[in-house]
């Protein structure tokens, strides 16, 4: 085997950067999940009664729904009965600033790059931080107030504008929609809300950053983003979580509402911990992302670089509903070691001349399974709707596997619908004649794998952009020598 | 599957399997263990239903409520009328026509073949010399094969081998012909095609389904190809039954190293047609050619599945399909390439093109890669759309109707698929049987 | 000093030798062009000067700048400034053409102790070098070589030869695959980029890229040996008369020394 290639074999991630655990005192709940669970999450978030019912029936319905078997990943079974579904970080007192809040905690978020001290923060970024199973922090929220700009935590809406919450709640991901949608919607804890006003253009990004600490807790967040007629919002969210021996289940939901003329930007940055080498530990992340196209010319981006967890199983998807409206998805998934990804898209094209683009960039390295798993369905009534899809897999080694799974469903003649797929490996005659450019080998193999996701990159905001590259570069690294 | 469900779905067939197992005394013993086994496969796996990956978009309910009965033998006249003109039973080479599952010979022509070329019907074949079949029917692991490749085996009556020894060449095309004569009550039949072909010899074969009258008929068929090392085969599959039909086939063909394999099927008629084609590449240098035309109006649905098993390195499969909707026709493809661990360097490209040309027309379509070698080259495209505008408005700024413009650019759709059979007078009777309306 | 010196060079494809004892020096400011058949080893030559690891020396040493090249790997040999033309330049896709050459210019750079050049300094270099050669600018925003045609991609190459500003250029089969124009964009090129400093070889089988860029010395080469070396009239008899001539004298053993 030549040099080129046994230093692309052992392009295998180095240590996750993340790992550490925070001690900060927590108030958790008991083990397990039944009706009293779910009435104590409510009781300690003083939530009216409407919301906990909406609980219970979601609970209710969870009993009677099984863990779907379909997707194309292995793993032990999860005692769900075995699971903290509540933790957060003890308050010292009422919070009333940012000064206030435990100063263990802000170095947390310092440590993780995400400074929740306005005046270090780049300006342009707003952030709400979610530590645990709460939104410990919410930056700028002063001045995105003055623009009628709701960015709160979700238990804060829930106070505070409790009828947005509850006209919007659920009506894109129904608490029956699947298995972890249903077990999110009886034990969320909180999340990030935002409301973007009619003709408002948000002037910055908006942000969640979430974090899980505390050992043998779930999360279990729910987001609520509606952009109002002629709204305009962009969304970034990154997720981290310390190294542990055990796997650790988040299971959130995020639901966008675009209104008339509406754009949504969502953008995410994966990087849950994997687990280590042998595929010990690491997130389960089984997410449910749906955005609601549902005004004429509205549109919905979903962006995502998923390079952590030891299993991802999350598809964001469009509803198509208002006439014109777009819906789009650019996508890197990164499986290197024993990860597993199960990810894609739905897009569900219901109004007239719809549009949709998925752009599916997987990278397997190491023992790695991509899977991509998509589906395009034009209803009978989405005259002229089009669909381009691509997806491309890069292999990366010969113990790794890259899976295709799109489905197409057209019930319309008017509509067209293209879809690619390729598989391509880096070439040895790549590296060397990156090699004879005087380009090492683990430049050039970061340069072809961010050429191969470029797609992607650039629909993502400038500073992800950055840190995404960074990230794909870390996630395989270890393996160049 | 439930032992409640078996008995009330599988009751017909156990029925029929019970009248049937009496008639076969005189065959050899190992094809009883064949059939006894394959009864129970059946039995086991059942009729599948829409909650199984691979029939969601199958509607299998005519299955479980129709009692299809064992046919009449066949009625000689009116045959002999239908097929005097008939292009494909006219063409040179062999020729076996079967009619409700028996063979008939006096409208077939087995010409003298050379030493090493064996072409018969099946039965006559396990009377003769039943040696030569015994290797090869029902070899290839029939629970893979699902239910009906299982249901097939159990029912065989008859069908078409072809066994050629080494270096044996076919210079004219085995044509054989199936049809069903429901003139007068619906008909189960188990058509079978068995082809074993030596290393380096070749052969093409013409395989067609087609109906007299028009009364409903279950056709469950299915077809076995064995390519020793350097083999050709083209394998022409031509369904062309009335629209009361549910046409299910199961096509296999395990390859050697260095053998060459096409499959043109060409689904034409038929109420439900579900044809799998699963195909194992075992050696290196294989080359593997899929090619399909779909066509299908009305309230038909039209199902193909097809698998390409990559299993050896530097092997080659192309895979093309096209599909033609209308009326309120539903199409489904699913294009499955699995690429082996062992399968460095392997090329595969998948193509699924459709055209939807009425409102109500559907298709689901699913190109499926599973690869797991780093080495490749893999390709797979799907597009479902309407005829070009553009192309229709040149036509008729040339002075073409629009109906025979829409044809016109069918057709052409359709000829790249009909084009690639090495056979002339077979792709000029396709060409022929399209619809000039749609 | 000499730039390279060639010594009874060796070297095998598996079991397969290719280069039975190649002797060569260049000096600074010199062009040489390999001259030879297809077979003849001229390319293997090439990439073992470049560090391919298809190619296994057996035999034999190089010196570059004085110092033991086999050892180097392909990018401290690009570093210390030997430039590649490549026959076939693969395809990078979704690698932009300057961010690659700026990664290049200053790996080179930092190699070399001095500062690495930013995108100002950079772009500047660029845009000179893209005037010298007559090349559009749309060059840049393209990535590395992909979907080019075969003209375009030798011309990227020359312009990457002319960025990274090498000691020693070898061009490898330039010419094949190109029009009349494109040979003449791609000699003129080459011929702009000769300086005192550097030494260019050339690898060729036919003599019409020498119209365009003059060879000081030239050699031909058969069954992985330089079986006679003269100047540029030496390539002429070669396009008049074809290789025969050299072979039957091969044959009876007159080869130079």
């Amino acid at each position: 085997m030549s040099d080129a290639i046994s230093t692309i074999e052992e392009f295998a991630g180095r240590e996750y950067q993340y790992g550490f655990t925070s001690e900060i005192e927590a108030v958790t709940i008991p083990r397990g999940l039944n009706e009293e669970i779910i009435r104590t999450i409510s009781a300690i978030k003083q939530e009216p009664e409407w919301l906990l019912e909406w609980r219970l029936k979601a609970f209710q319905h969870w009993q009677t729904m099984s863990e779907p078997q379909w997707p194309n990943v292995h793993y032990e079974k999860v005692d769900y009965q075995d699971i903290i579904y509540y933790s957060a970080p003890k308050p010292k007192k009422q919070l009333s600033s940012l000064d206030e809040v435990d100063p263990e905690l802000l170095a947390t978020f310092e440590k993780l790059g995400i400074s929740l001290d306005e005046q270090k923060r780049l300006t342009n970024v707003a952030v709400d931080a979610v530590f645990d199973s709460v939104s410990v922090a919410t930056t700028f929220k002063d001045k995105l107030a003055e623009m009628g700009i709701i960015f709160c935590s979700f238990s804060e809406a829930v106070r505070e504008h409790p009828e947005l919450v509850r006209e919007y709640l659920g009506t894109v991901v129904p608490y029956s929609d699947n298995y972890f949608a249903a077990l999110n919607s009886a034990v969320f804890s909180d999340g990030s809300f935002c409301y973007v006003p009619k003709g408002v253009r948000c002037p910055m990004e908006l942000s969640t950053y979430f974090r899980i600490n505390a050992k043998d807790t779930g999360q279990f967040e729910r987001t609520l983003l509606i952009a109002d007629e002629g709204a305009y919002v962009s969304y970034l969210e990154g997720c981290t979580a310390p190294m542990r021996d055990e796997n650790q289940l988040h299971a959130a939901v995020v639901e966008l509402v675009a209104l008339r003329e509406a754009t949504i930007k969502y953008s995410t940055v994966q990087n849950w911990y994997p687990g280590d080498k042998e595929g010990r530990g690491g997130i389960y992340n089984f997410v449910t992302k749906r955005g609601k196209c549902d005004g004429d010319n509205s549109k919905i981006t979903w962006t995502q670089v998923e390079t952590g967890s030891a299993i991802t199983w999350k598809y964001p998807s469009c509803i198509l509903k208002g006439d014109n409206s777009v819906g789009e998805f650019y996508s890197v998934a990164l499986t290197n070691h024993k990860q597993q990804a199960d990810t894609g898209t739905k897009m569900i094209h219901i109004g007239k001349n719809t549009r949709s683009t998925i752009v599916a960039k997987g990278i397997s390295a190491g023992n790695g399974q991509n899977t991509y798993r998509g589906l395009v369905r034009v209803n009978p009534g989405a005259e002229g709707a089009r669909n381009y899809s691509q997806c491309d897999s890069l292999l990366i080694g010969d113990r790794c596997g890259a899976h295709t799974f799109p489905y197409i469903d057209v019930q319309n003649p008017t509509a067209q619908v293209e879809h690619e797929a390729s598989t391509s490996k880096i070439g040895e005659d790549q590296i060397f004649y990156c090699n004879q450019r005087g380009i090492s080998t683990e430049d050039a193999v970061n340069m072809i794998v961010n050429g191969f996701c470029k797609e992607v990159f650039r629909e993502l905001p400038m500073e992800f952009a950055v840190e995404a590259q960074k990230l794909l570069g870390v996630s395989l690294e270890g393996s160049v020598g | 599957m439930s032992t409640s469900q078996t008995q009330t779905e599988l009751a017909p067939y156990l029925q029929a399997w019970q009248n049937f197992l009496p008639d076969r005394a005189g065959e050899p013993a190992w094809l009883g263990t064949l059939r006894r086994n394959a009864f129970e496969q059946f039995e086991q796996q059942g009729i599948p239903d829409r909650t199984q990956e691979d029939w969601r978009f199958f509607p299998l309910n005519a299955l479980r409520t129709t009692a299809f009965a064992r046919p009449l033998p066949p009625a000689l006249p009116s045959l002999q009328q239908m097929l005097q003109n008939h292009p494909l039973a006219n063409q040179p080479g062999p020729l076996l026509v079967f009619c409700n599952g028996t063979f008939v010979p006096a409208l077939s022509r087995l010409e003298s073949m050379a030493a090493g070329i064996r072409v018969q019907n099946i039965s006559t074949l396990l009377t003769d010399s039943p040696e030569l079949l015994q290797p090869w029917l029902a070899q290839q692991n029939e629970r893979q094969a699902g239910p009906f490749a299982a249901l097939n085996t159990a029912f065989m009556e008859d069908g078409a081998a072809l066994v050629l020894e080494k270096n044996c060449r076919l210079q004219q095309p085995v044509t054989v012909l199936f049809i069903s004569q429901t003139l007068h009550q619906s008909s189960f039949t188990t058509p079978r095609l068995l082809v074993a072909a030596g290393e380096n010899s070749q052969a093409a074969l013409v395989e067609v389904f087609l109906s007299e009258g028009e009364q409903t008929a279950f056709t469950c068929s299915a077809t076995e190809f064995a390519l020793a090392a350097g083999a050709q085969i083209d394998h022409v599959r031509i369904a062309q039954e009335n629209l009361q039909t549910i046409h299910i086939s199961s096509t296999r063909a395990e390859l050697q190293g260095n053998s060459r394999f096409a499959s043109h099927n060409m689904a034409l008629g038929g109420m439900l047609t579900r044809n799998d084609i699963t195909v194992g590449l075992r050696g290196s240098g294989i080359h593997a050619t899929l090619n399909g035309l779909y066509l299908a109006g009305g309230n038909s649905v039209i199902d193909n599945h097809t698998a390409i098993d990559h299993a050896m390195p530097h092997c080659e499969s192309h895979e093309l399909y096209r599909g033609i909707l209308y009326g309120r026709a539903q199409g489904v493809f699913n294009g499955k390439i699995f690429v082996q661990l062992d399968a460095q360097k392997t090329d595969a490209k998948q193509t699924n093109q459709a055209l939807l040309l009425s409102k109500d027309a559907r298709l689901n379509t699913k190109p499926q890669l599973e690869i797991f070698a780093d080495d490749v080259k893999c390709t797979h495209g799907a597009t479902v759309g309407q005829l070009s505008r553009e192309s229709l408005f040149y036509l008729r700024s040339r002075g073409i109707g629009e109906e025979e413009a829409r044809a016109m650019l069918v057709q052409a759709f359709a000829a790249d698929v009909t084009g690639r059979i090495p056979l002339e007078t077979v792709s000029n009777y396709l060409q022929q049987m399209l619809p000039l309306r749609f | 000093m000499t730039l390279l010196e060639i010594k009874n060079l060796h070297a095998a494809a598996g079991e397969k030798t290719i280069l039975r004892g190649i002797n060569l020096v260049i000096n600074p400011g010199e062009v040489h062009a390999i001259m030879g058949l297809n077979g003849s080893g001229k390319s293997t030559l090439a990439n073992v000067l470049s560090g391919k690891d298809e190619y296994e020396v057996t035999q034999g040493e190089v010196l570059y700048e004085g110092e033991d090249l086999l050892e180097k790997s392909p990018e401290e040999r690009a570093r210390a400034g030997i430039f590649m033309a490549f026959q076939y330049p693969v395809e990078l896709p979704g690698v932009n053409n300057t961010y690659f050459l700026k990664a290049a210019v200053n790996a080179i750079r930092r190699e070399r102790g001095e500062q690495e050049l930013d995108a100002y300094d950079f772009m500047k270099l660029v845009r000179e070098k893209l005037k010298v050669l007559d090349i559009d600018e749309s060059l840049l925003k393209r990535d590395v070589n992909t979907g080019f045609s075969g003209g375009e991609k030798k011309r990227n190459e020359i312009f990457q030869m002319a960025v990274l500003n090498p000691r020693l250029a070898i061009l490898d089969e330039t010419d094949s695959g190109l029009d009349i124009d494109a040979l003449k964009a791609v000699g003129s090129g080459v011929t702009k980029l000769r300086s005192p400093e550097r030494a260019v070889l050339v690898i060729t089988h036919y003599q019409r890229l020498l119209n365009h860029i003059e060879p000081d010395f030239v050699h031909i080469q058969m069954d992985g040996r330089i079986v006679r070396s003269g100047d540029r009239s030496l390539a002429l008899r070669v396009e008049e008369e074809g290789y025969s001539w050299l072979e039957e004298e091969v044959r009876n053993g007159l080869v130079n020394a």
